[in-house]
């Protein structure tokens, strides 16, 4: 099936800063794609210029065949967007806010009726339609908040970080809703969200992000597959006979120095906080890559003892996104 | 089309704003009527005549009793009679503002007997009408004394012809010639020697129309409808905090398309302001026994300076959103902007009565040219050519506020 959406070395700056740094990838027709990174990792700002908010400072996209730099008018009709934030007026009600948002996309009379029900239904807010939206619970307004970027039926759905603040009940339609508009009705979705559990749970394929780059992007299957046999070993002094000594180990594919964790940076006014549960001063995190874990394992522990080397820490990386994250940057998703 | 989508969405929500509401047209009537209120405390009894309290000592003699007739007669005063204590203790109170004392020895008054009229003013009596009293009281006791003089004249002459012969004295005699001076002095009242014609020329324009409602309406109007400015610059930023101008730029909506329709609720909120207002001062004041707003004799000219007040209040909403980012800015910059301008440009005094700097700095706020519009409209009854400098004034104010409000703003 043709890409719905094609991105070519999308940048965008704001003076010296660079938000996003040349990200590239594709989404195919009917795909759930997931942008997954920590808060400020630039997964907004590429939505936002996909979706015509800011202009890209360089680089460009294809949204079912238009150029988001030269037809961006075609291109937002292609697209829906559900934004972080609650984009609702509060005191009209969800019926007034979704007949508004429906004629901004060119619908009225009973097309716009029969699409502000329909979405309803998607969303099941049905009942409750004609209260005002300030009277809602933060579930039921992330709710809205979906269905008015489902009006005019995009090709192209984003959903940026649709479940923030979002009860478990209101989470979990959320989920379901995604998966029916998906497999029902055809949508390709972009999904970003800073919860493993969500992209693990929802999309095909996952693009990671942090500091504005794609650091991997693959099904959730491979990326954790990336994690299939690792072992992060926290030893005092490590050298490269010592790492020799561990990749020559039976069932050890290989045995390097991991990225190593660090503090996340302090809060304005805070102080600097310390580096996760897994460090421990002074000490050296080797990654051990093994064929076979539990044999490397063995393995790597027995060496370890016959020759008095203390072992500071040792972690079994479970194989999935977030312990993925962690192995490719040394920080965790949610800091 | 979509533009209006975004102006009946901003109505919608202005139509659940109460407070909004009720600062735009209930407050507006409030100060017009609290400023035109002590219209109703000078009124007495429909005329404008000055109470003239007085104390007759001379009781029911005929002199006293002419001299108060002659008062009344005169114009301008209206003669209350009171006892001496009542009227010296009303006095004391402040309760009137002057006392005339008409002495005991008021009928005797003649050549060889002046009589001193009293009248004793309250220190915190207004000066201007304290003297127009006493120059009535004045002029009236003049003509009754030459009156009065002129008899004894005659009763001296009459005097002198007793000593004439006898057929002189049975036609010239004290008698003969006093009555005949009363006569004269009684036809003097109806047949006057000398009479003041009063006139008023026929002008080319109609009359000043000068009125508290003609100066203070328009005045408080402008006020609030440049007030409404701010309610321009807290929609825009109630859309970009909620979050739906975001979502707004992602959808198929021209960037100009989604200002004018932010902007055209204003623009109709300050045009139905103008109306309500101006309809109220017209029915309603003198319901309350006000005078009521006159409009002039030019509808069209009426109708486009409306407008482009309008327009004008609505461009500094747009300014005013271009510069503050936050909640606080605007409520600073509104307060700063629009409440400092009102001054300036004369919606709390008329600019007339500023002098020097003042009067040069109004010249820089639109609230000040919008007043000139409208007092040549209402106060001085001309028409659209006499309006055109200040239309255009306004039309520059307008047009320099969209430019920056529209250069400046953000719509990230």
């Amino acid at each position: 099936m043709p890409a719905i959406l094609e991105v070519e070395n999308l940048v965008k700056k704001y003076g010296d800063f660079e938000a996003v740094k040349g990200v590239s990838f594709t989404v195919e027709e009917g795909e759930v794609f997931g942008l997954l990174g920590p808060n400020g990792a630039g997964k907004t700002q590429t939505i936002s210029m996909l979706t015509g908010v800011v202009p890209p400072t360089a680089g460009t996209a294809r949204i079912g065949g238009y150029d988001i730099r030269t037809h961006m008018e075609q291109v937002k009709r292609i697209n829906g967007l559900v934004p972080q934030d609650l984009a609702l007026y509060p005191t009209l009600s969800a019926r007034a806010n979704l007949n508004f948002f429906g004629r901004i996309y060119g619908l009225g009379g009973r097309e716009l009726r029969e699409r502000v029900d329909d979405v309803l239904r998607i969303v099941a807010l049905t009942e409750r339609a004609d209260e005002a939206v300030d009277k809602y619970s933060g579930g039921m307004k992330r709710r809205v908040n979906i269905a008015a970027g489902l009006l005019h039926q995009p090709r192209l759905l984003f959903l940026d970080e649709p479940t923030v603040g979002v009860d478990p009940q209101s989470r979990n339609h959320i989920f379901e809703s995604v998966l029916r508009l998906n497999r029902e009705r055809g949508m390709s979705i972009i999904y970003t969200s800073h919860y493993m559990e969500e992209v693990e749970l929802l999309c095909n394929r996952v693009a990671i992000v942090d500091q504005g780059r794609i650091i991997a992007l693959d099904t959730v299957k491979n990326l954790t597959a990336l994690l299939a046999g690792v072992i992060h070993v926290g030893l005092r002094q490590v050298g490269d006979d010592l790492l020799a000594q561990l990749a020559a180990l039976p069932a050890v594919k290989a045995a390097t120095v991991a990225p190593q964790p660090t503090a996340p940076p302090p809060a304005e006014g805070e102080q600097p906080r310390e580096p996760g549960p897994e460090t421990v001063p002074g000490y050296t995190i080797v990654k051990i890559e093994a064929e076979h874990t539990q044999q490397a394992l063995i393995h790597v522990i027995a060496f370890l003892n016959e020759r008095n080397i203390p072992i500071a820490s040792l972690q079994v990386l479970e194989p999935n996104l977030e312990n993925v994250f962690l192995h490719l940057t040394g920080k965790r998703l949610r800091e | 089309m979509k533009m209006l989508s975004v102006a009946w969405k901003d109505i919608q929500i202005l139509l659940k704003d109460r407070g909004t509401l009720v600062l735009s047209f209930l407050l507006p009537l409030v100060f017009i009527v609290a400023w035109n209120l002590p219209q109703l405390a000078g009124v007495s009894g429909g005329d404008d005549l000055l109470p003239l309290p007085v104390v007759n000592l001379g009781g029911g003699s005929q002199a006293s009793q002419e001299f108060i007739g002659a008062l009344n007669r005169a114009g301008g005063v209206k003669v209350q009679e009171y006892e001496q204590a009542q009227a010296q203790a009303l006095l004391k109170e402040g309760d009137i503002q002057w006392l005339l004392e008409v002495p005991a020895d008021f009928s005797a008054m003649g050549l060889e007997h002046p009589v001193t009229l009293r009248l004793i003013t309250h220190p915190d009596a207004n000066q201007v009408e304290a003297n127009s009293v006493s120059m009535v009281v004045t002029g009236v006791a003049n003509g009754m004394a030459l009156q009065n003089q002129l008899l004894a004249s005659f009763e001296q002459v009459g005097a002198m012809m007793e000593a004439a012969p006898e057929e002189y004295r049975k036609v010239f005699n004290a008698e003969t010639y006093v009555a005949q001076a009363r006569s004269q002095y009684e036809r003097s009242r109806t047949v006057p020697l000398v009479s003041i014609e009063q006139t008023t020329p026929t002008l080319e324009r109609e009359p000043i129309q000068v009125s508290g409602a003609n100066v203070a309406v328009p005045g408080f109007t402008i006020l609030f409808v440049f007030l409404t400015a701010q309610v321009t610059a807290q929609s825009i930023f109630q859309e970009k905090k909620v979050g739906s101008f975001r979502r707004l730029l992602a959808a198929p909506l021209s960037k100009a398309s989604l200002l004018a329709g932010k902007m055209l609720p204003n623009l109709l909120l300050t045009l139905l302001q103008i109306v309500v207002v101006f309809g109220a001062a017209i029915f309603i004041l003198p319901l309350l026994g006000l005078e009521r707003l006159t409009l002039g004799h030019d509808p069209l000219a009426l109708v486009l300076v409306s407008l482009l007040v309008a327009l004008c209040s609505t461009g500094l909403g747009v300014f005013i959103a271009a510069f503050a980012h936050t909640e606080a800015q605007i409520g600073a910059l509104s307060a700063v902007v629009l409440w400092i301008m009102a001054a300036l440009g004369g919606s709390f005094v008329p600019t007339f009565l500023m002098g020097g700097a003042l009067k040069v700095l109004s010249a820089v706020t639109p609230h000040s040219w919008a007043l000139r519009a409208y007092n040549d409209l209402f106060v001085y009854g001309r028409g659209l050519a006499d309006v055109l400098p200040e239309m255009a004034v306004l039309v520059g104010f307008t047009a320099v506020f969209f430019a920056i409000g529209l250069w400046r703003f953000d719509f990230d």
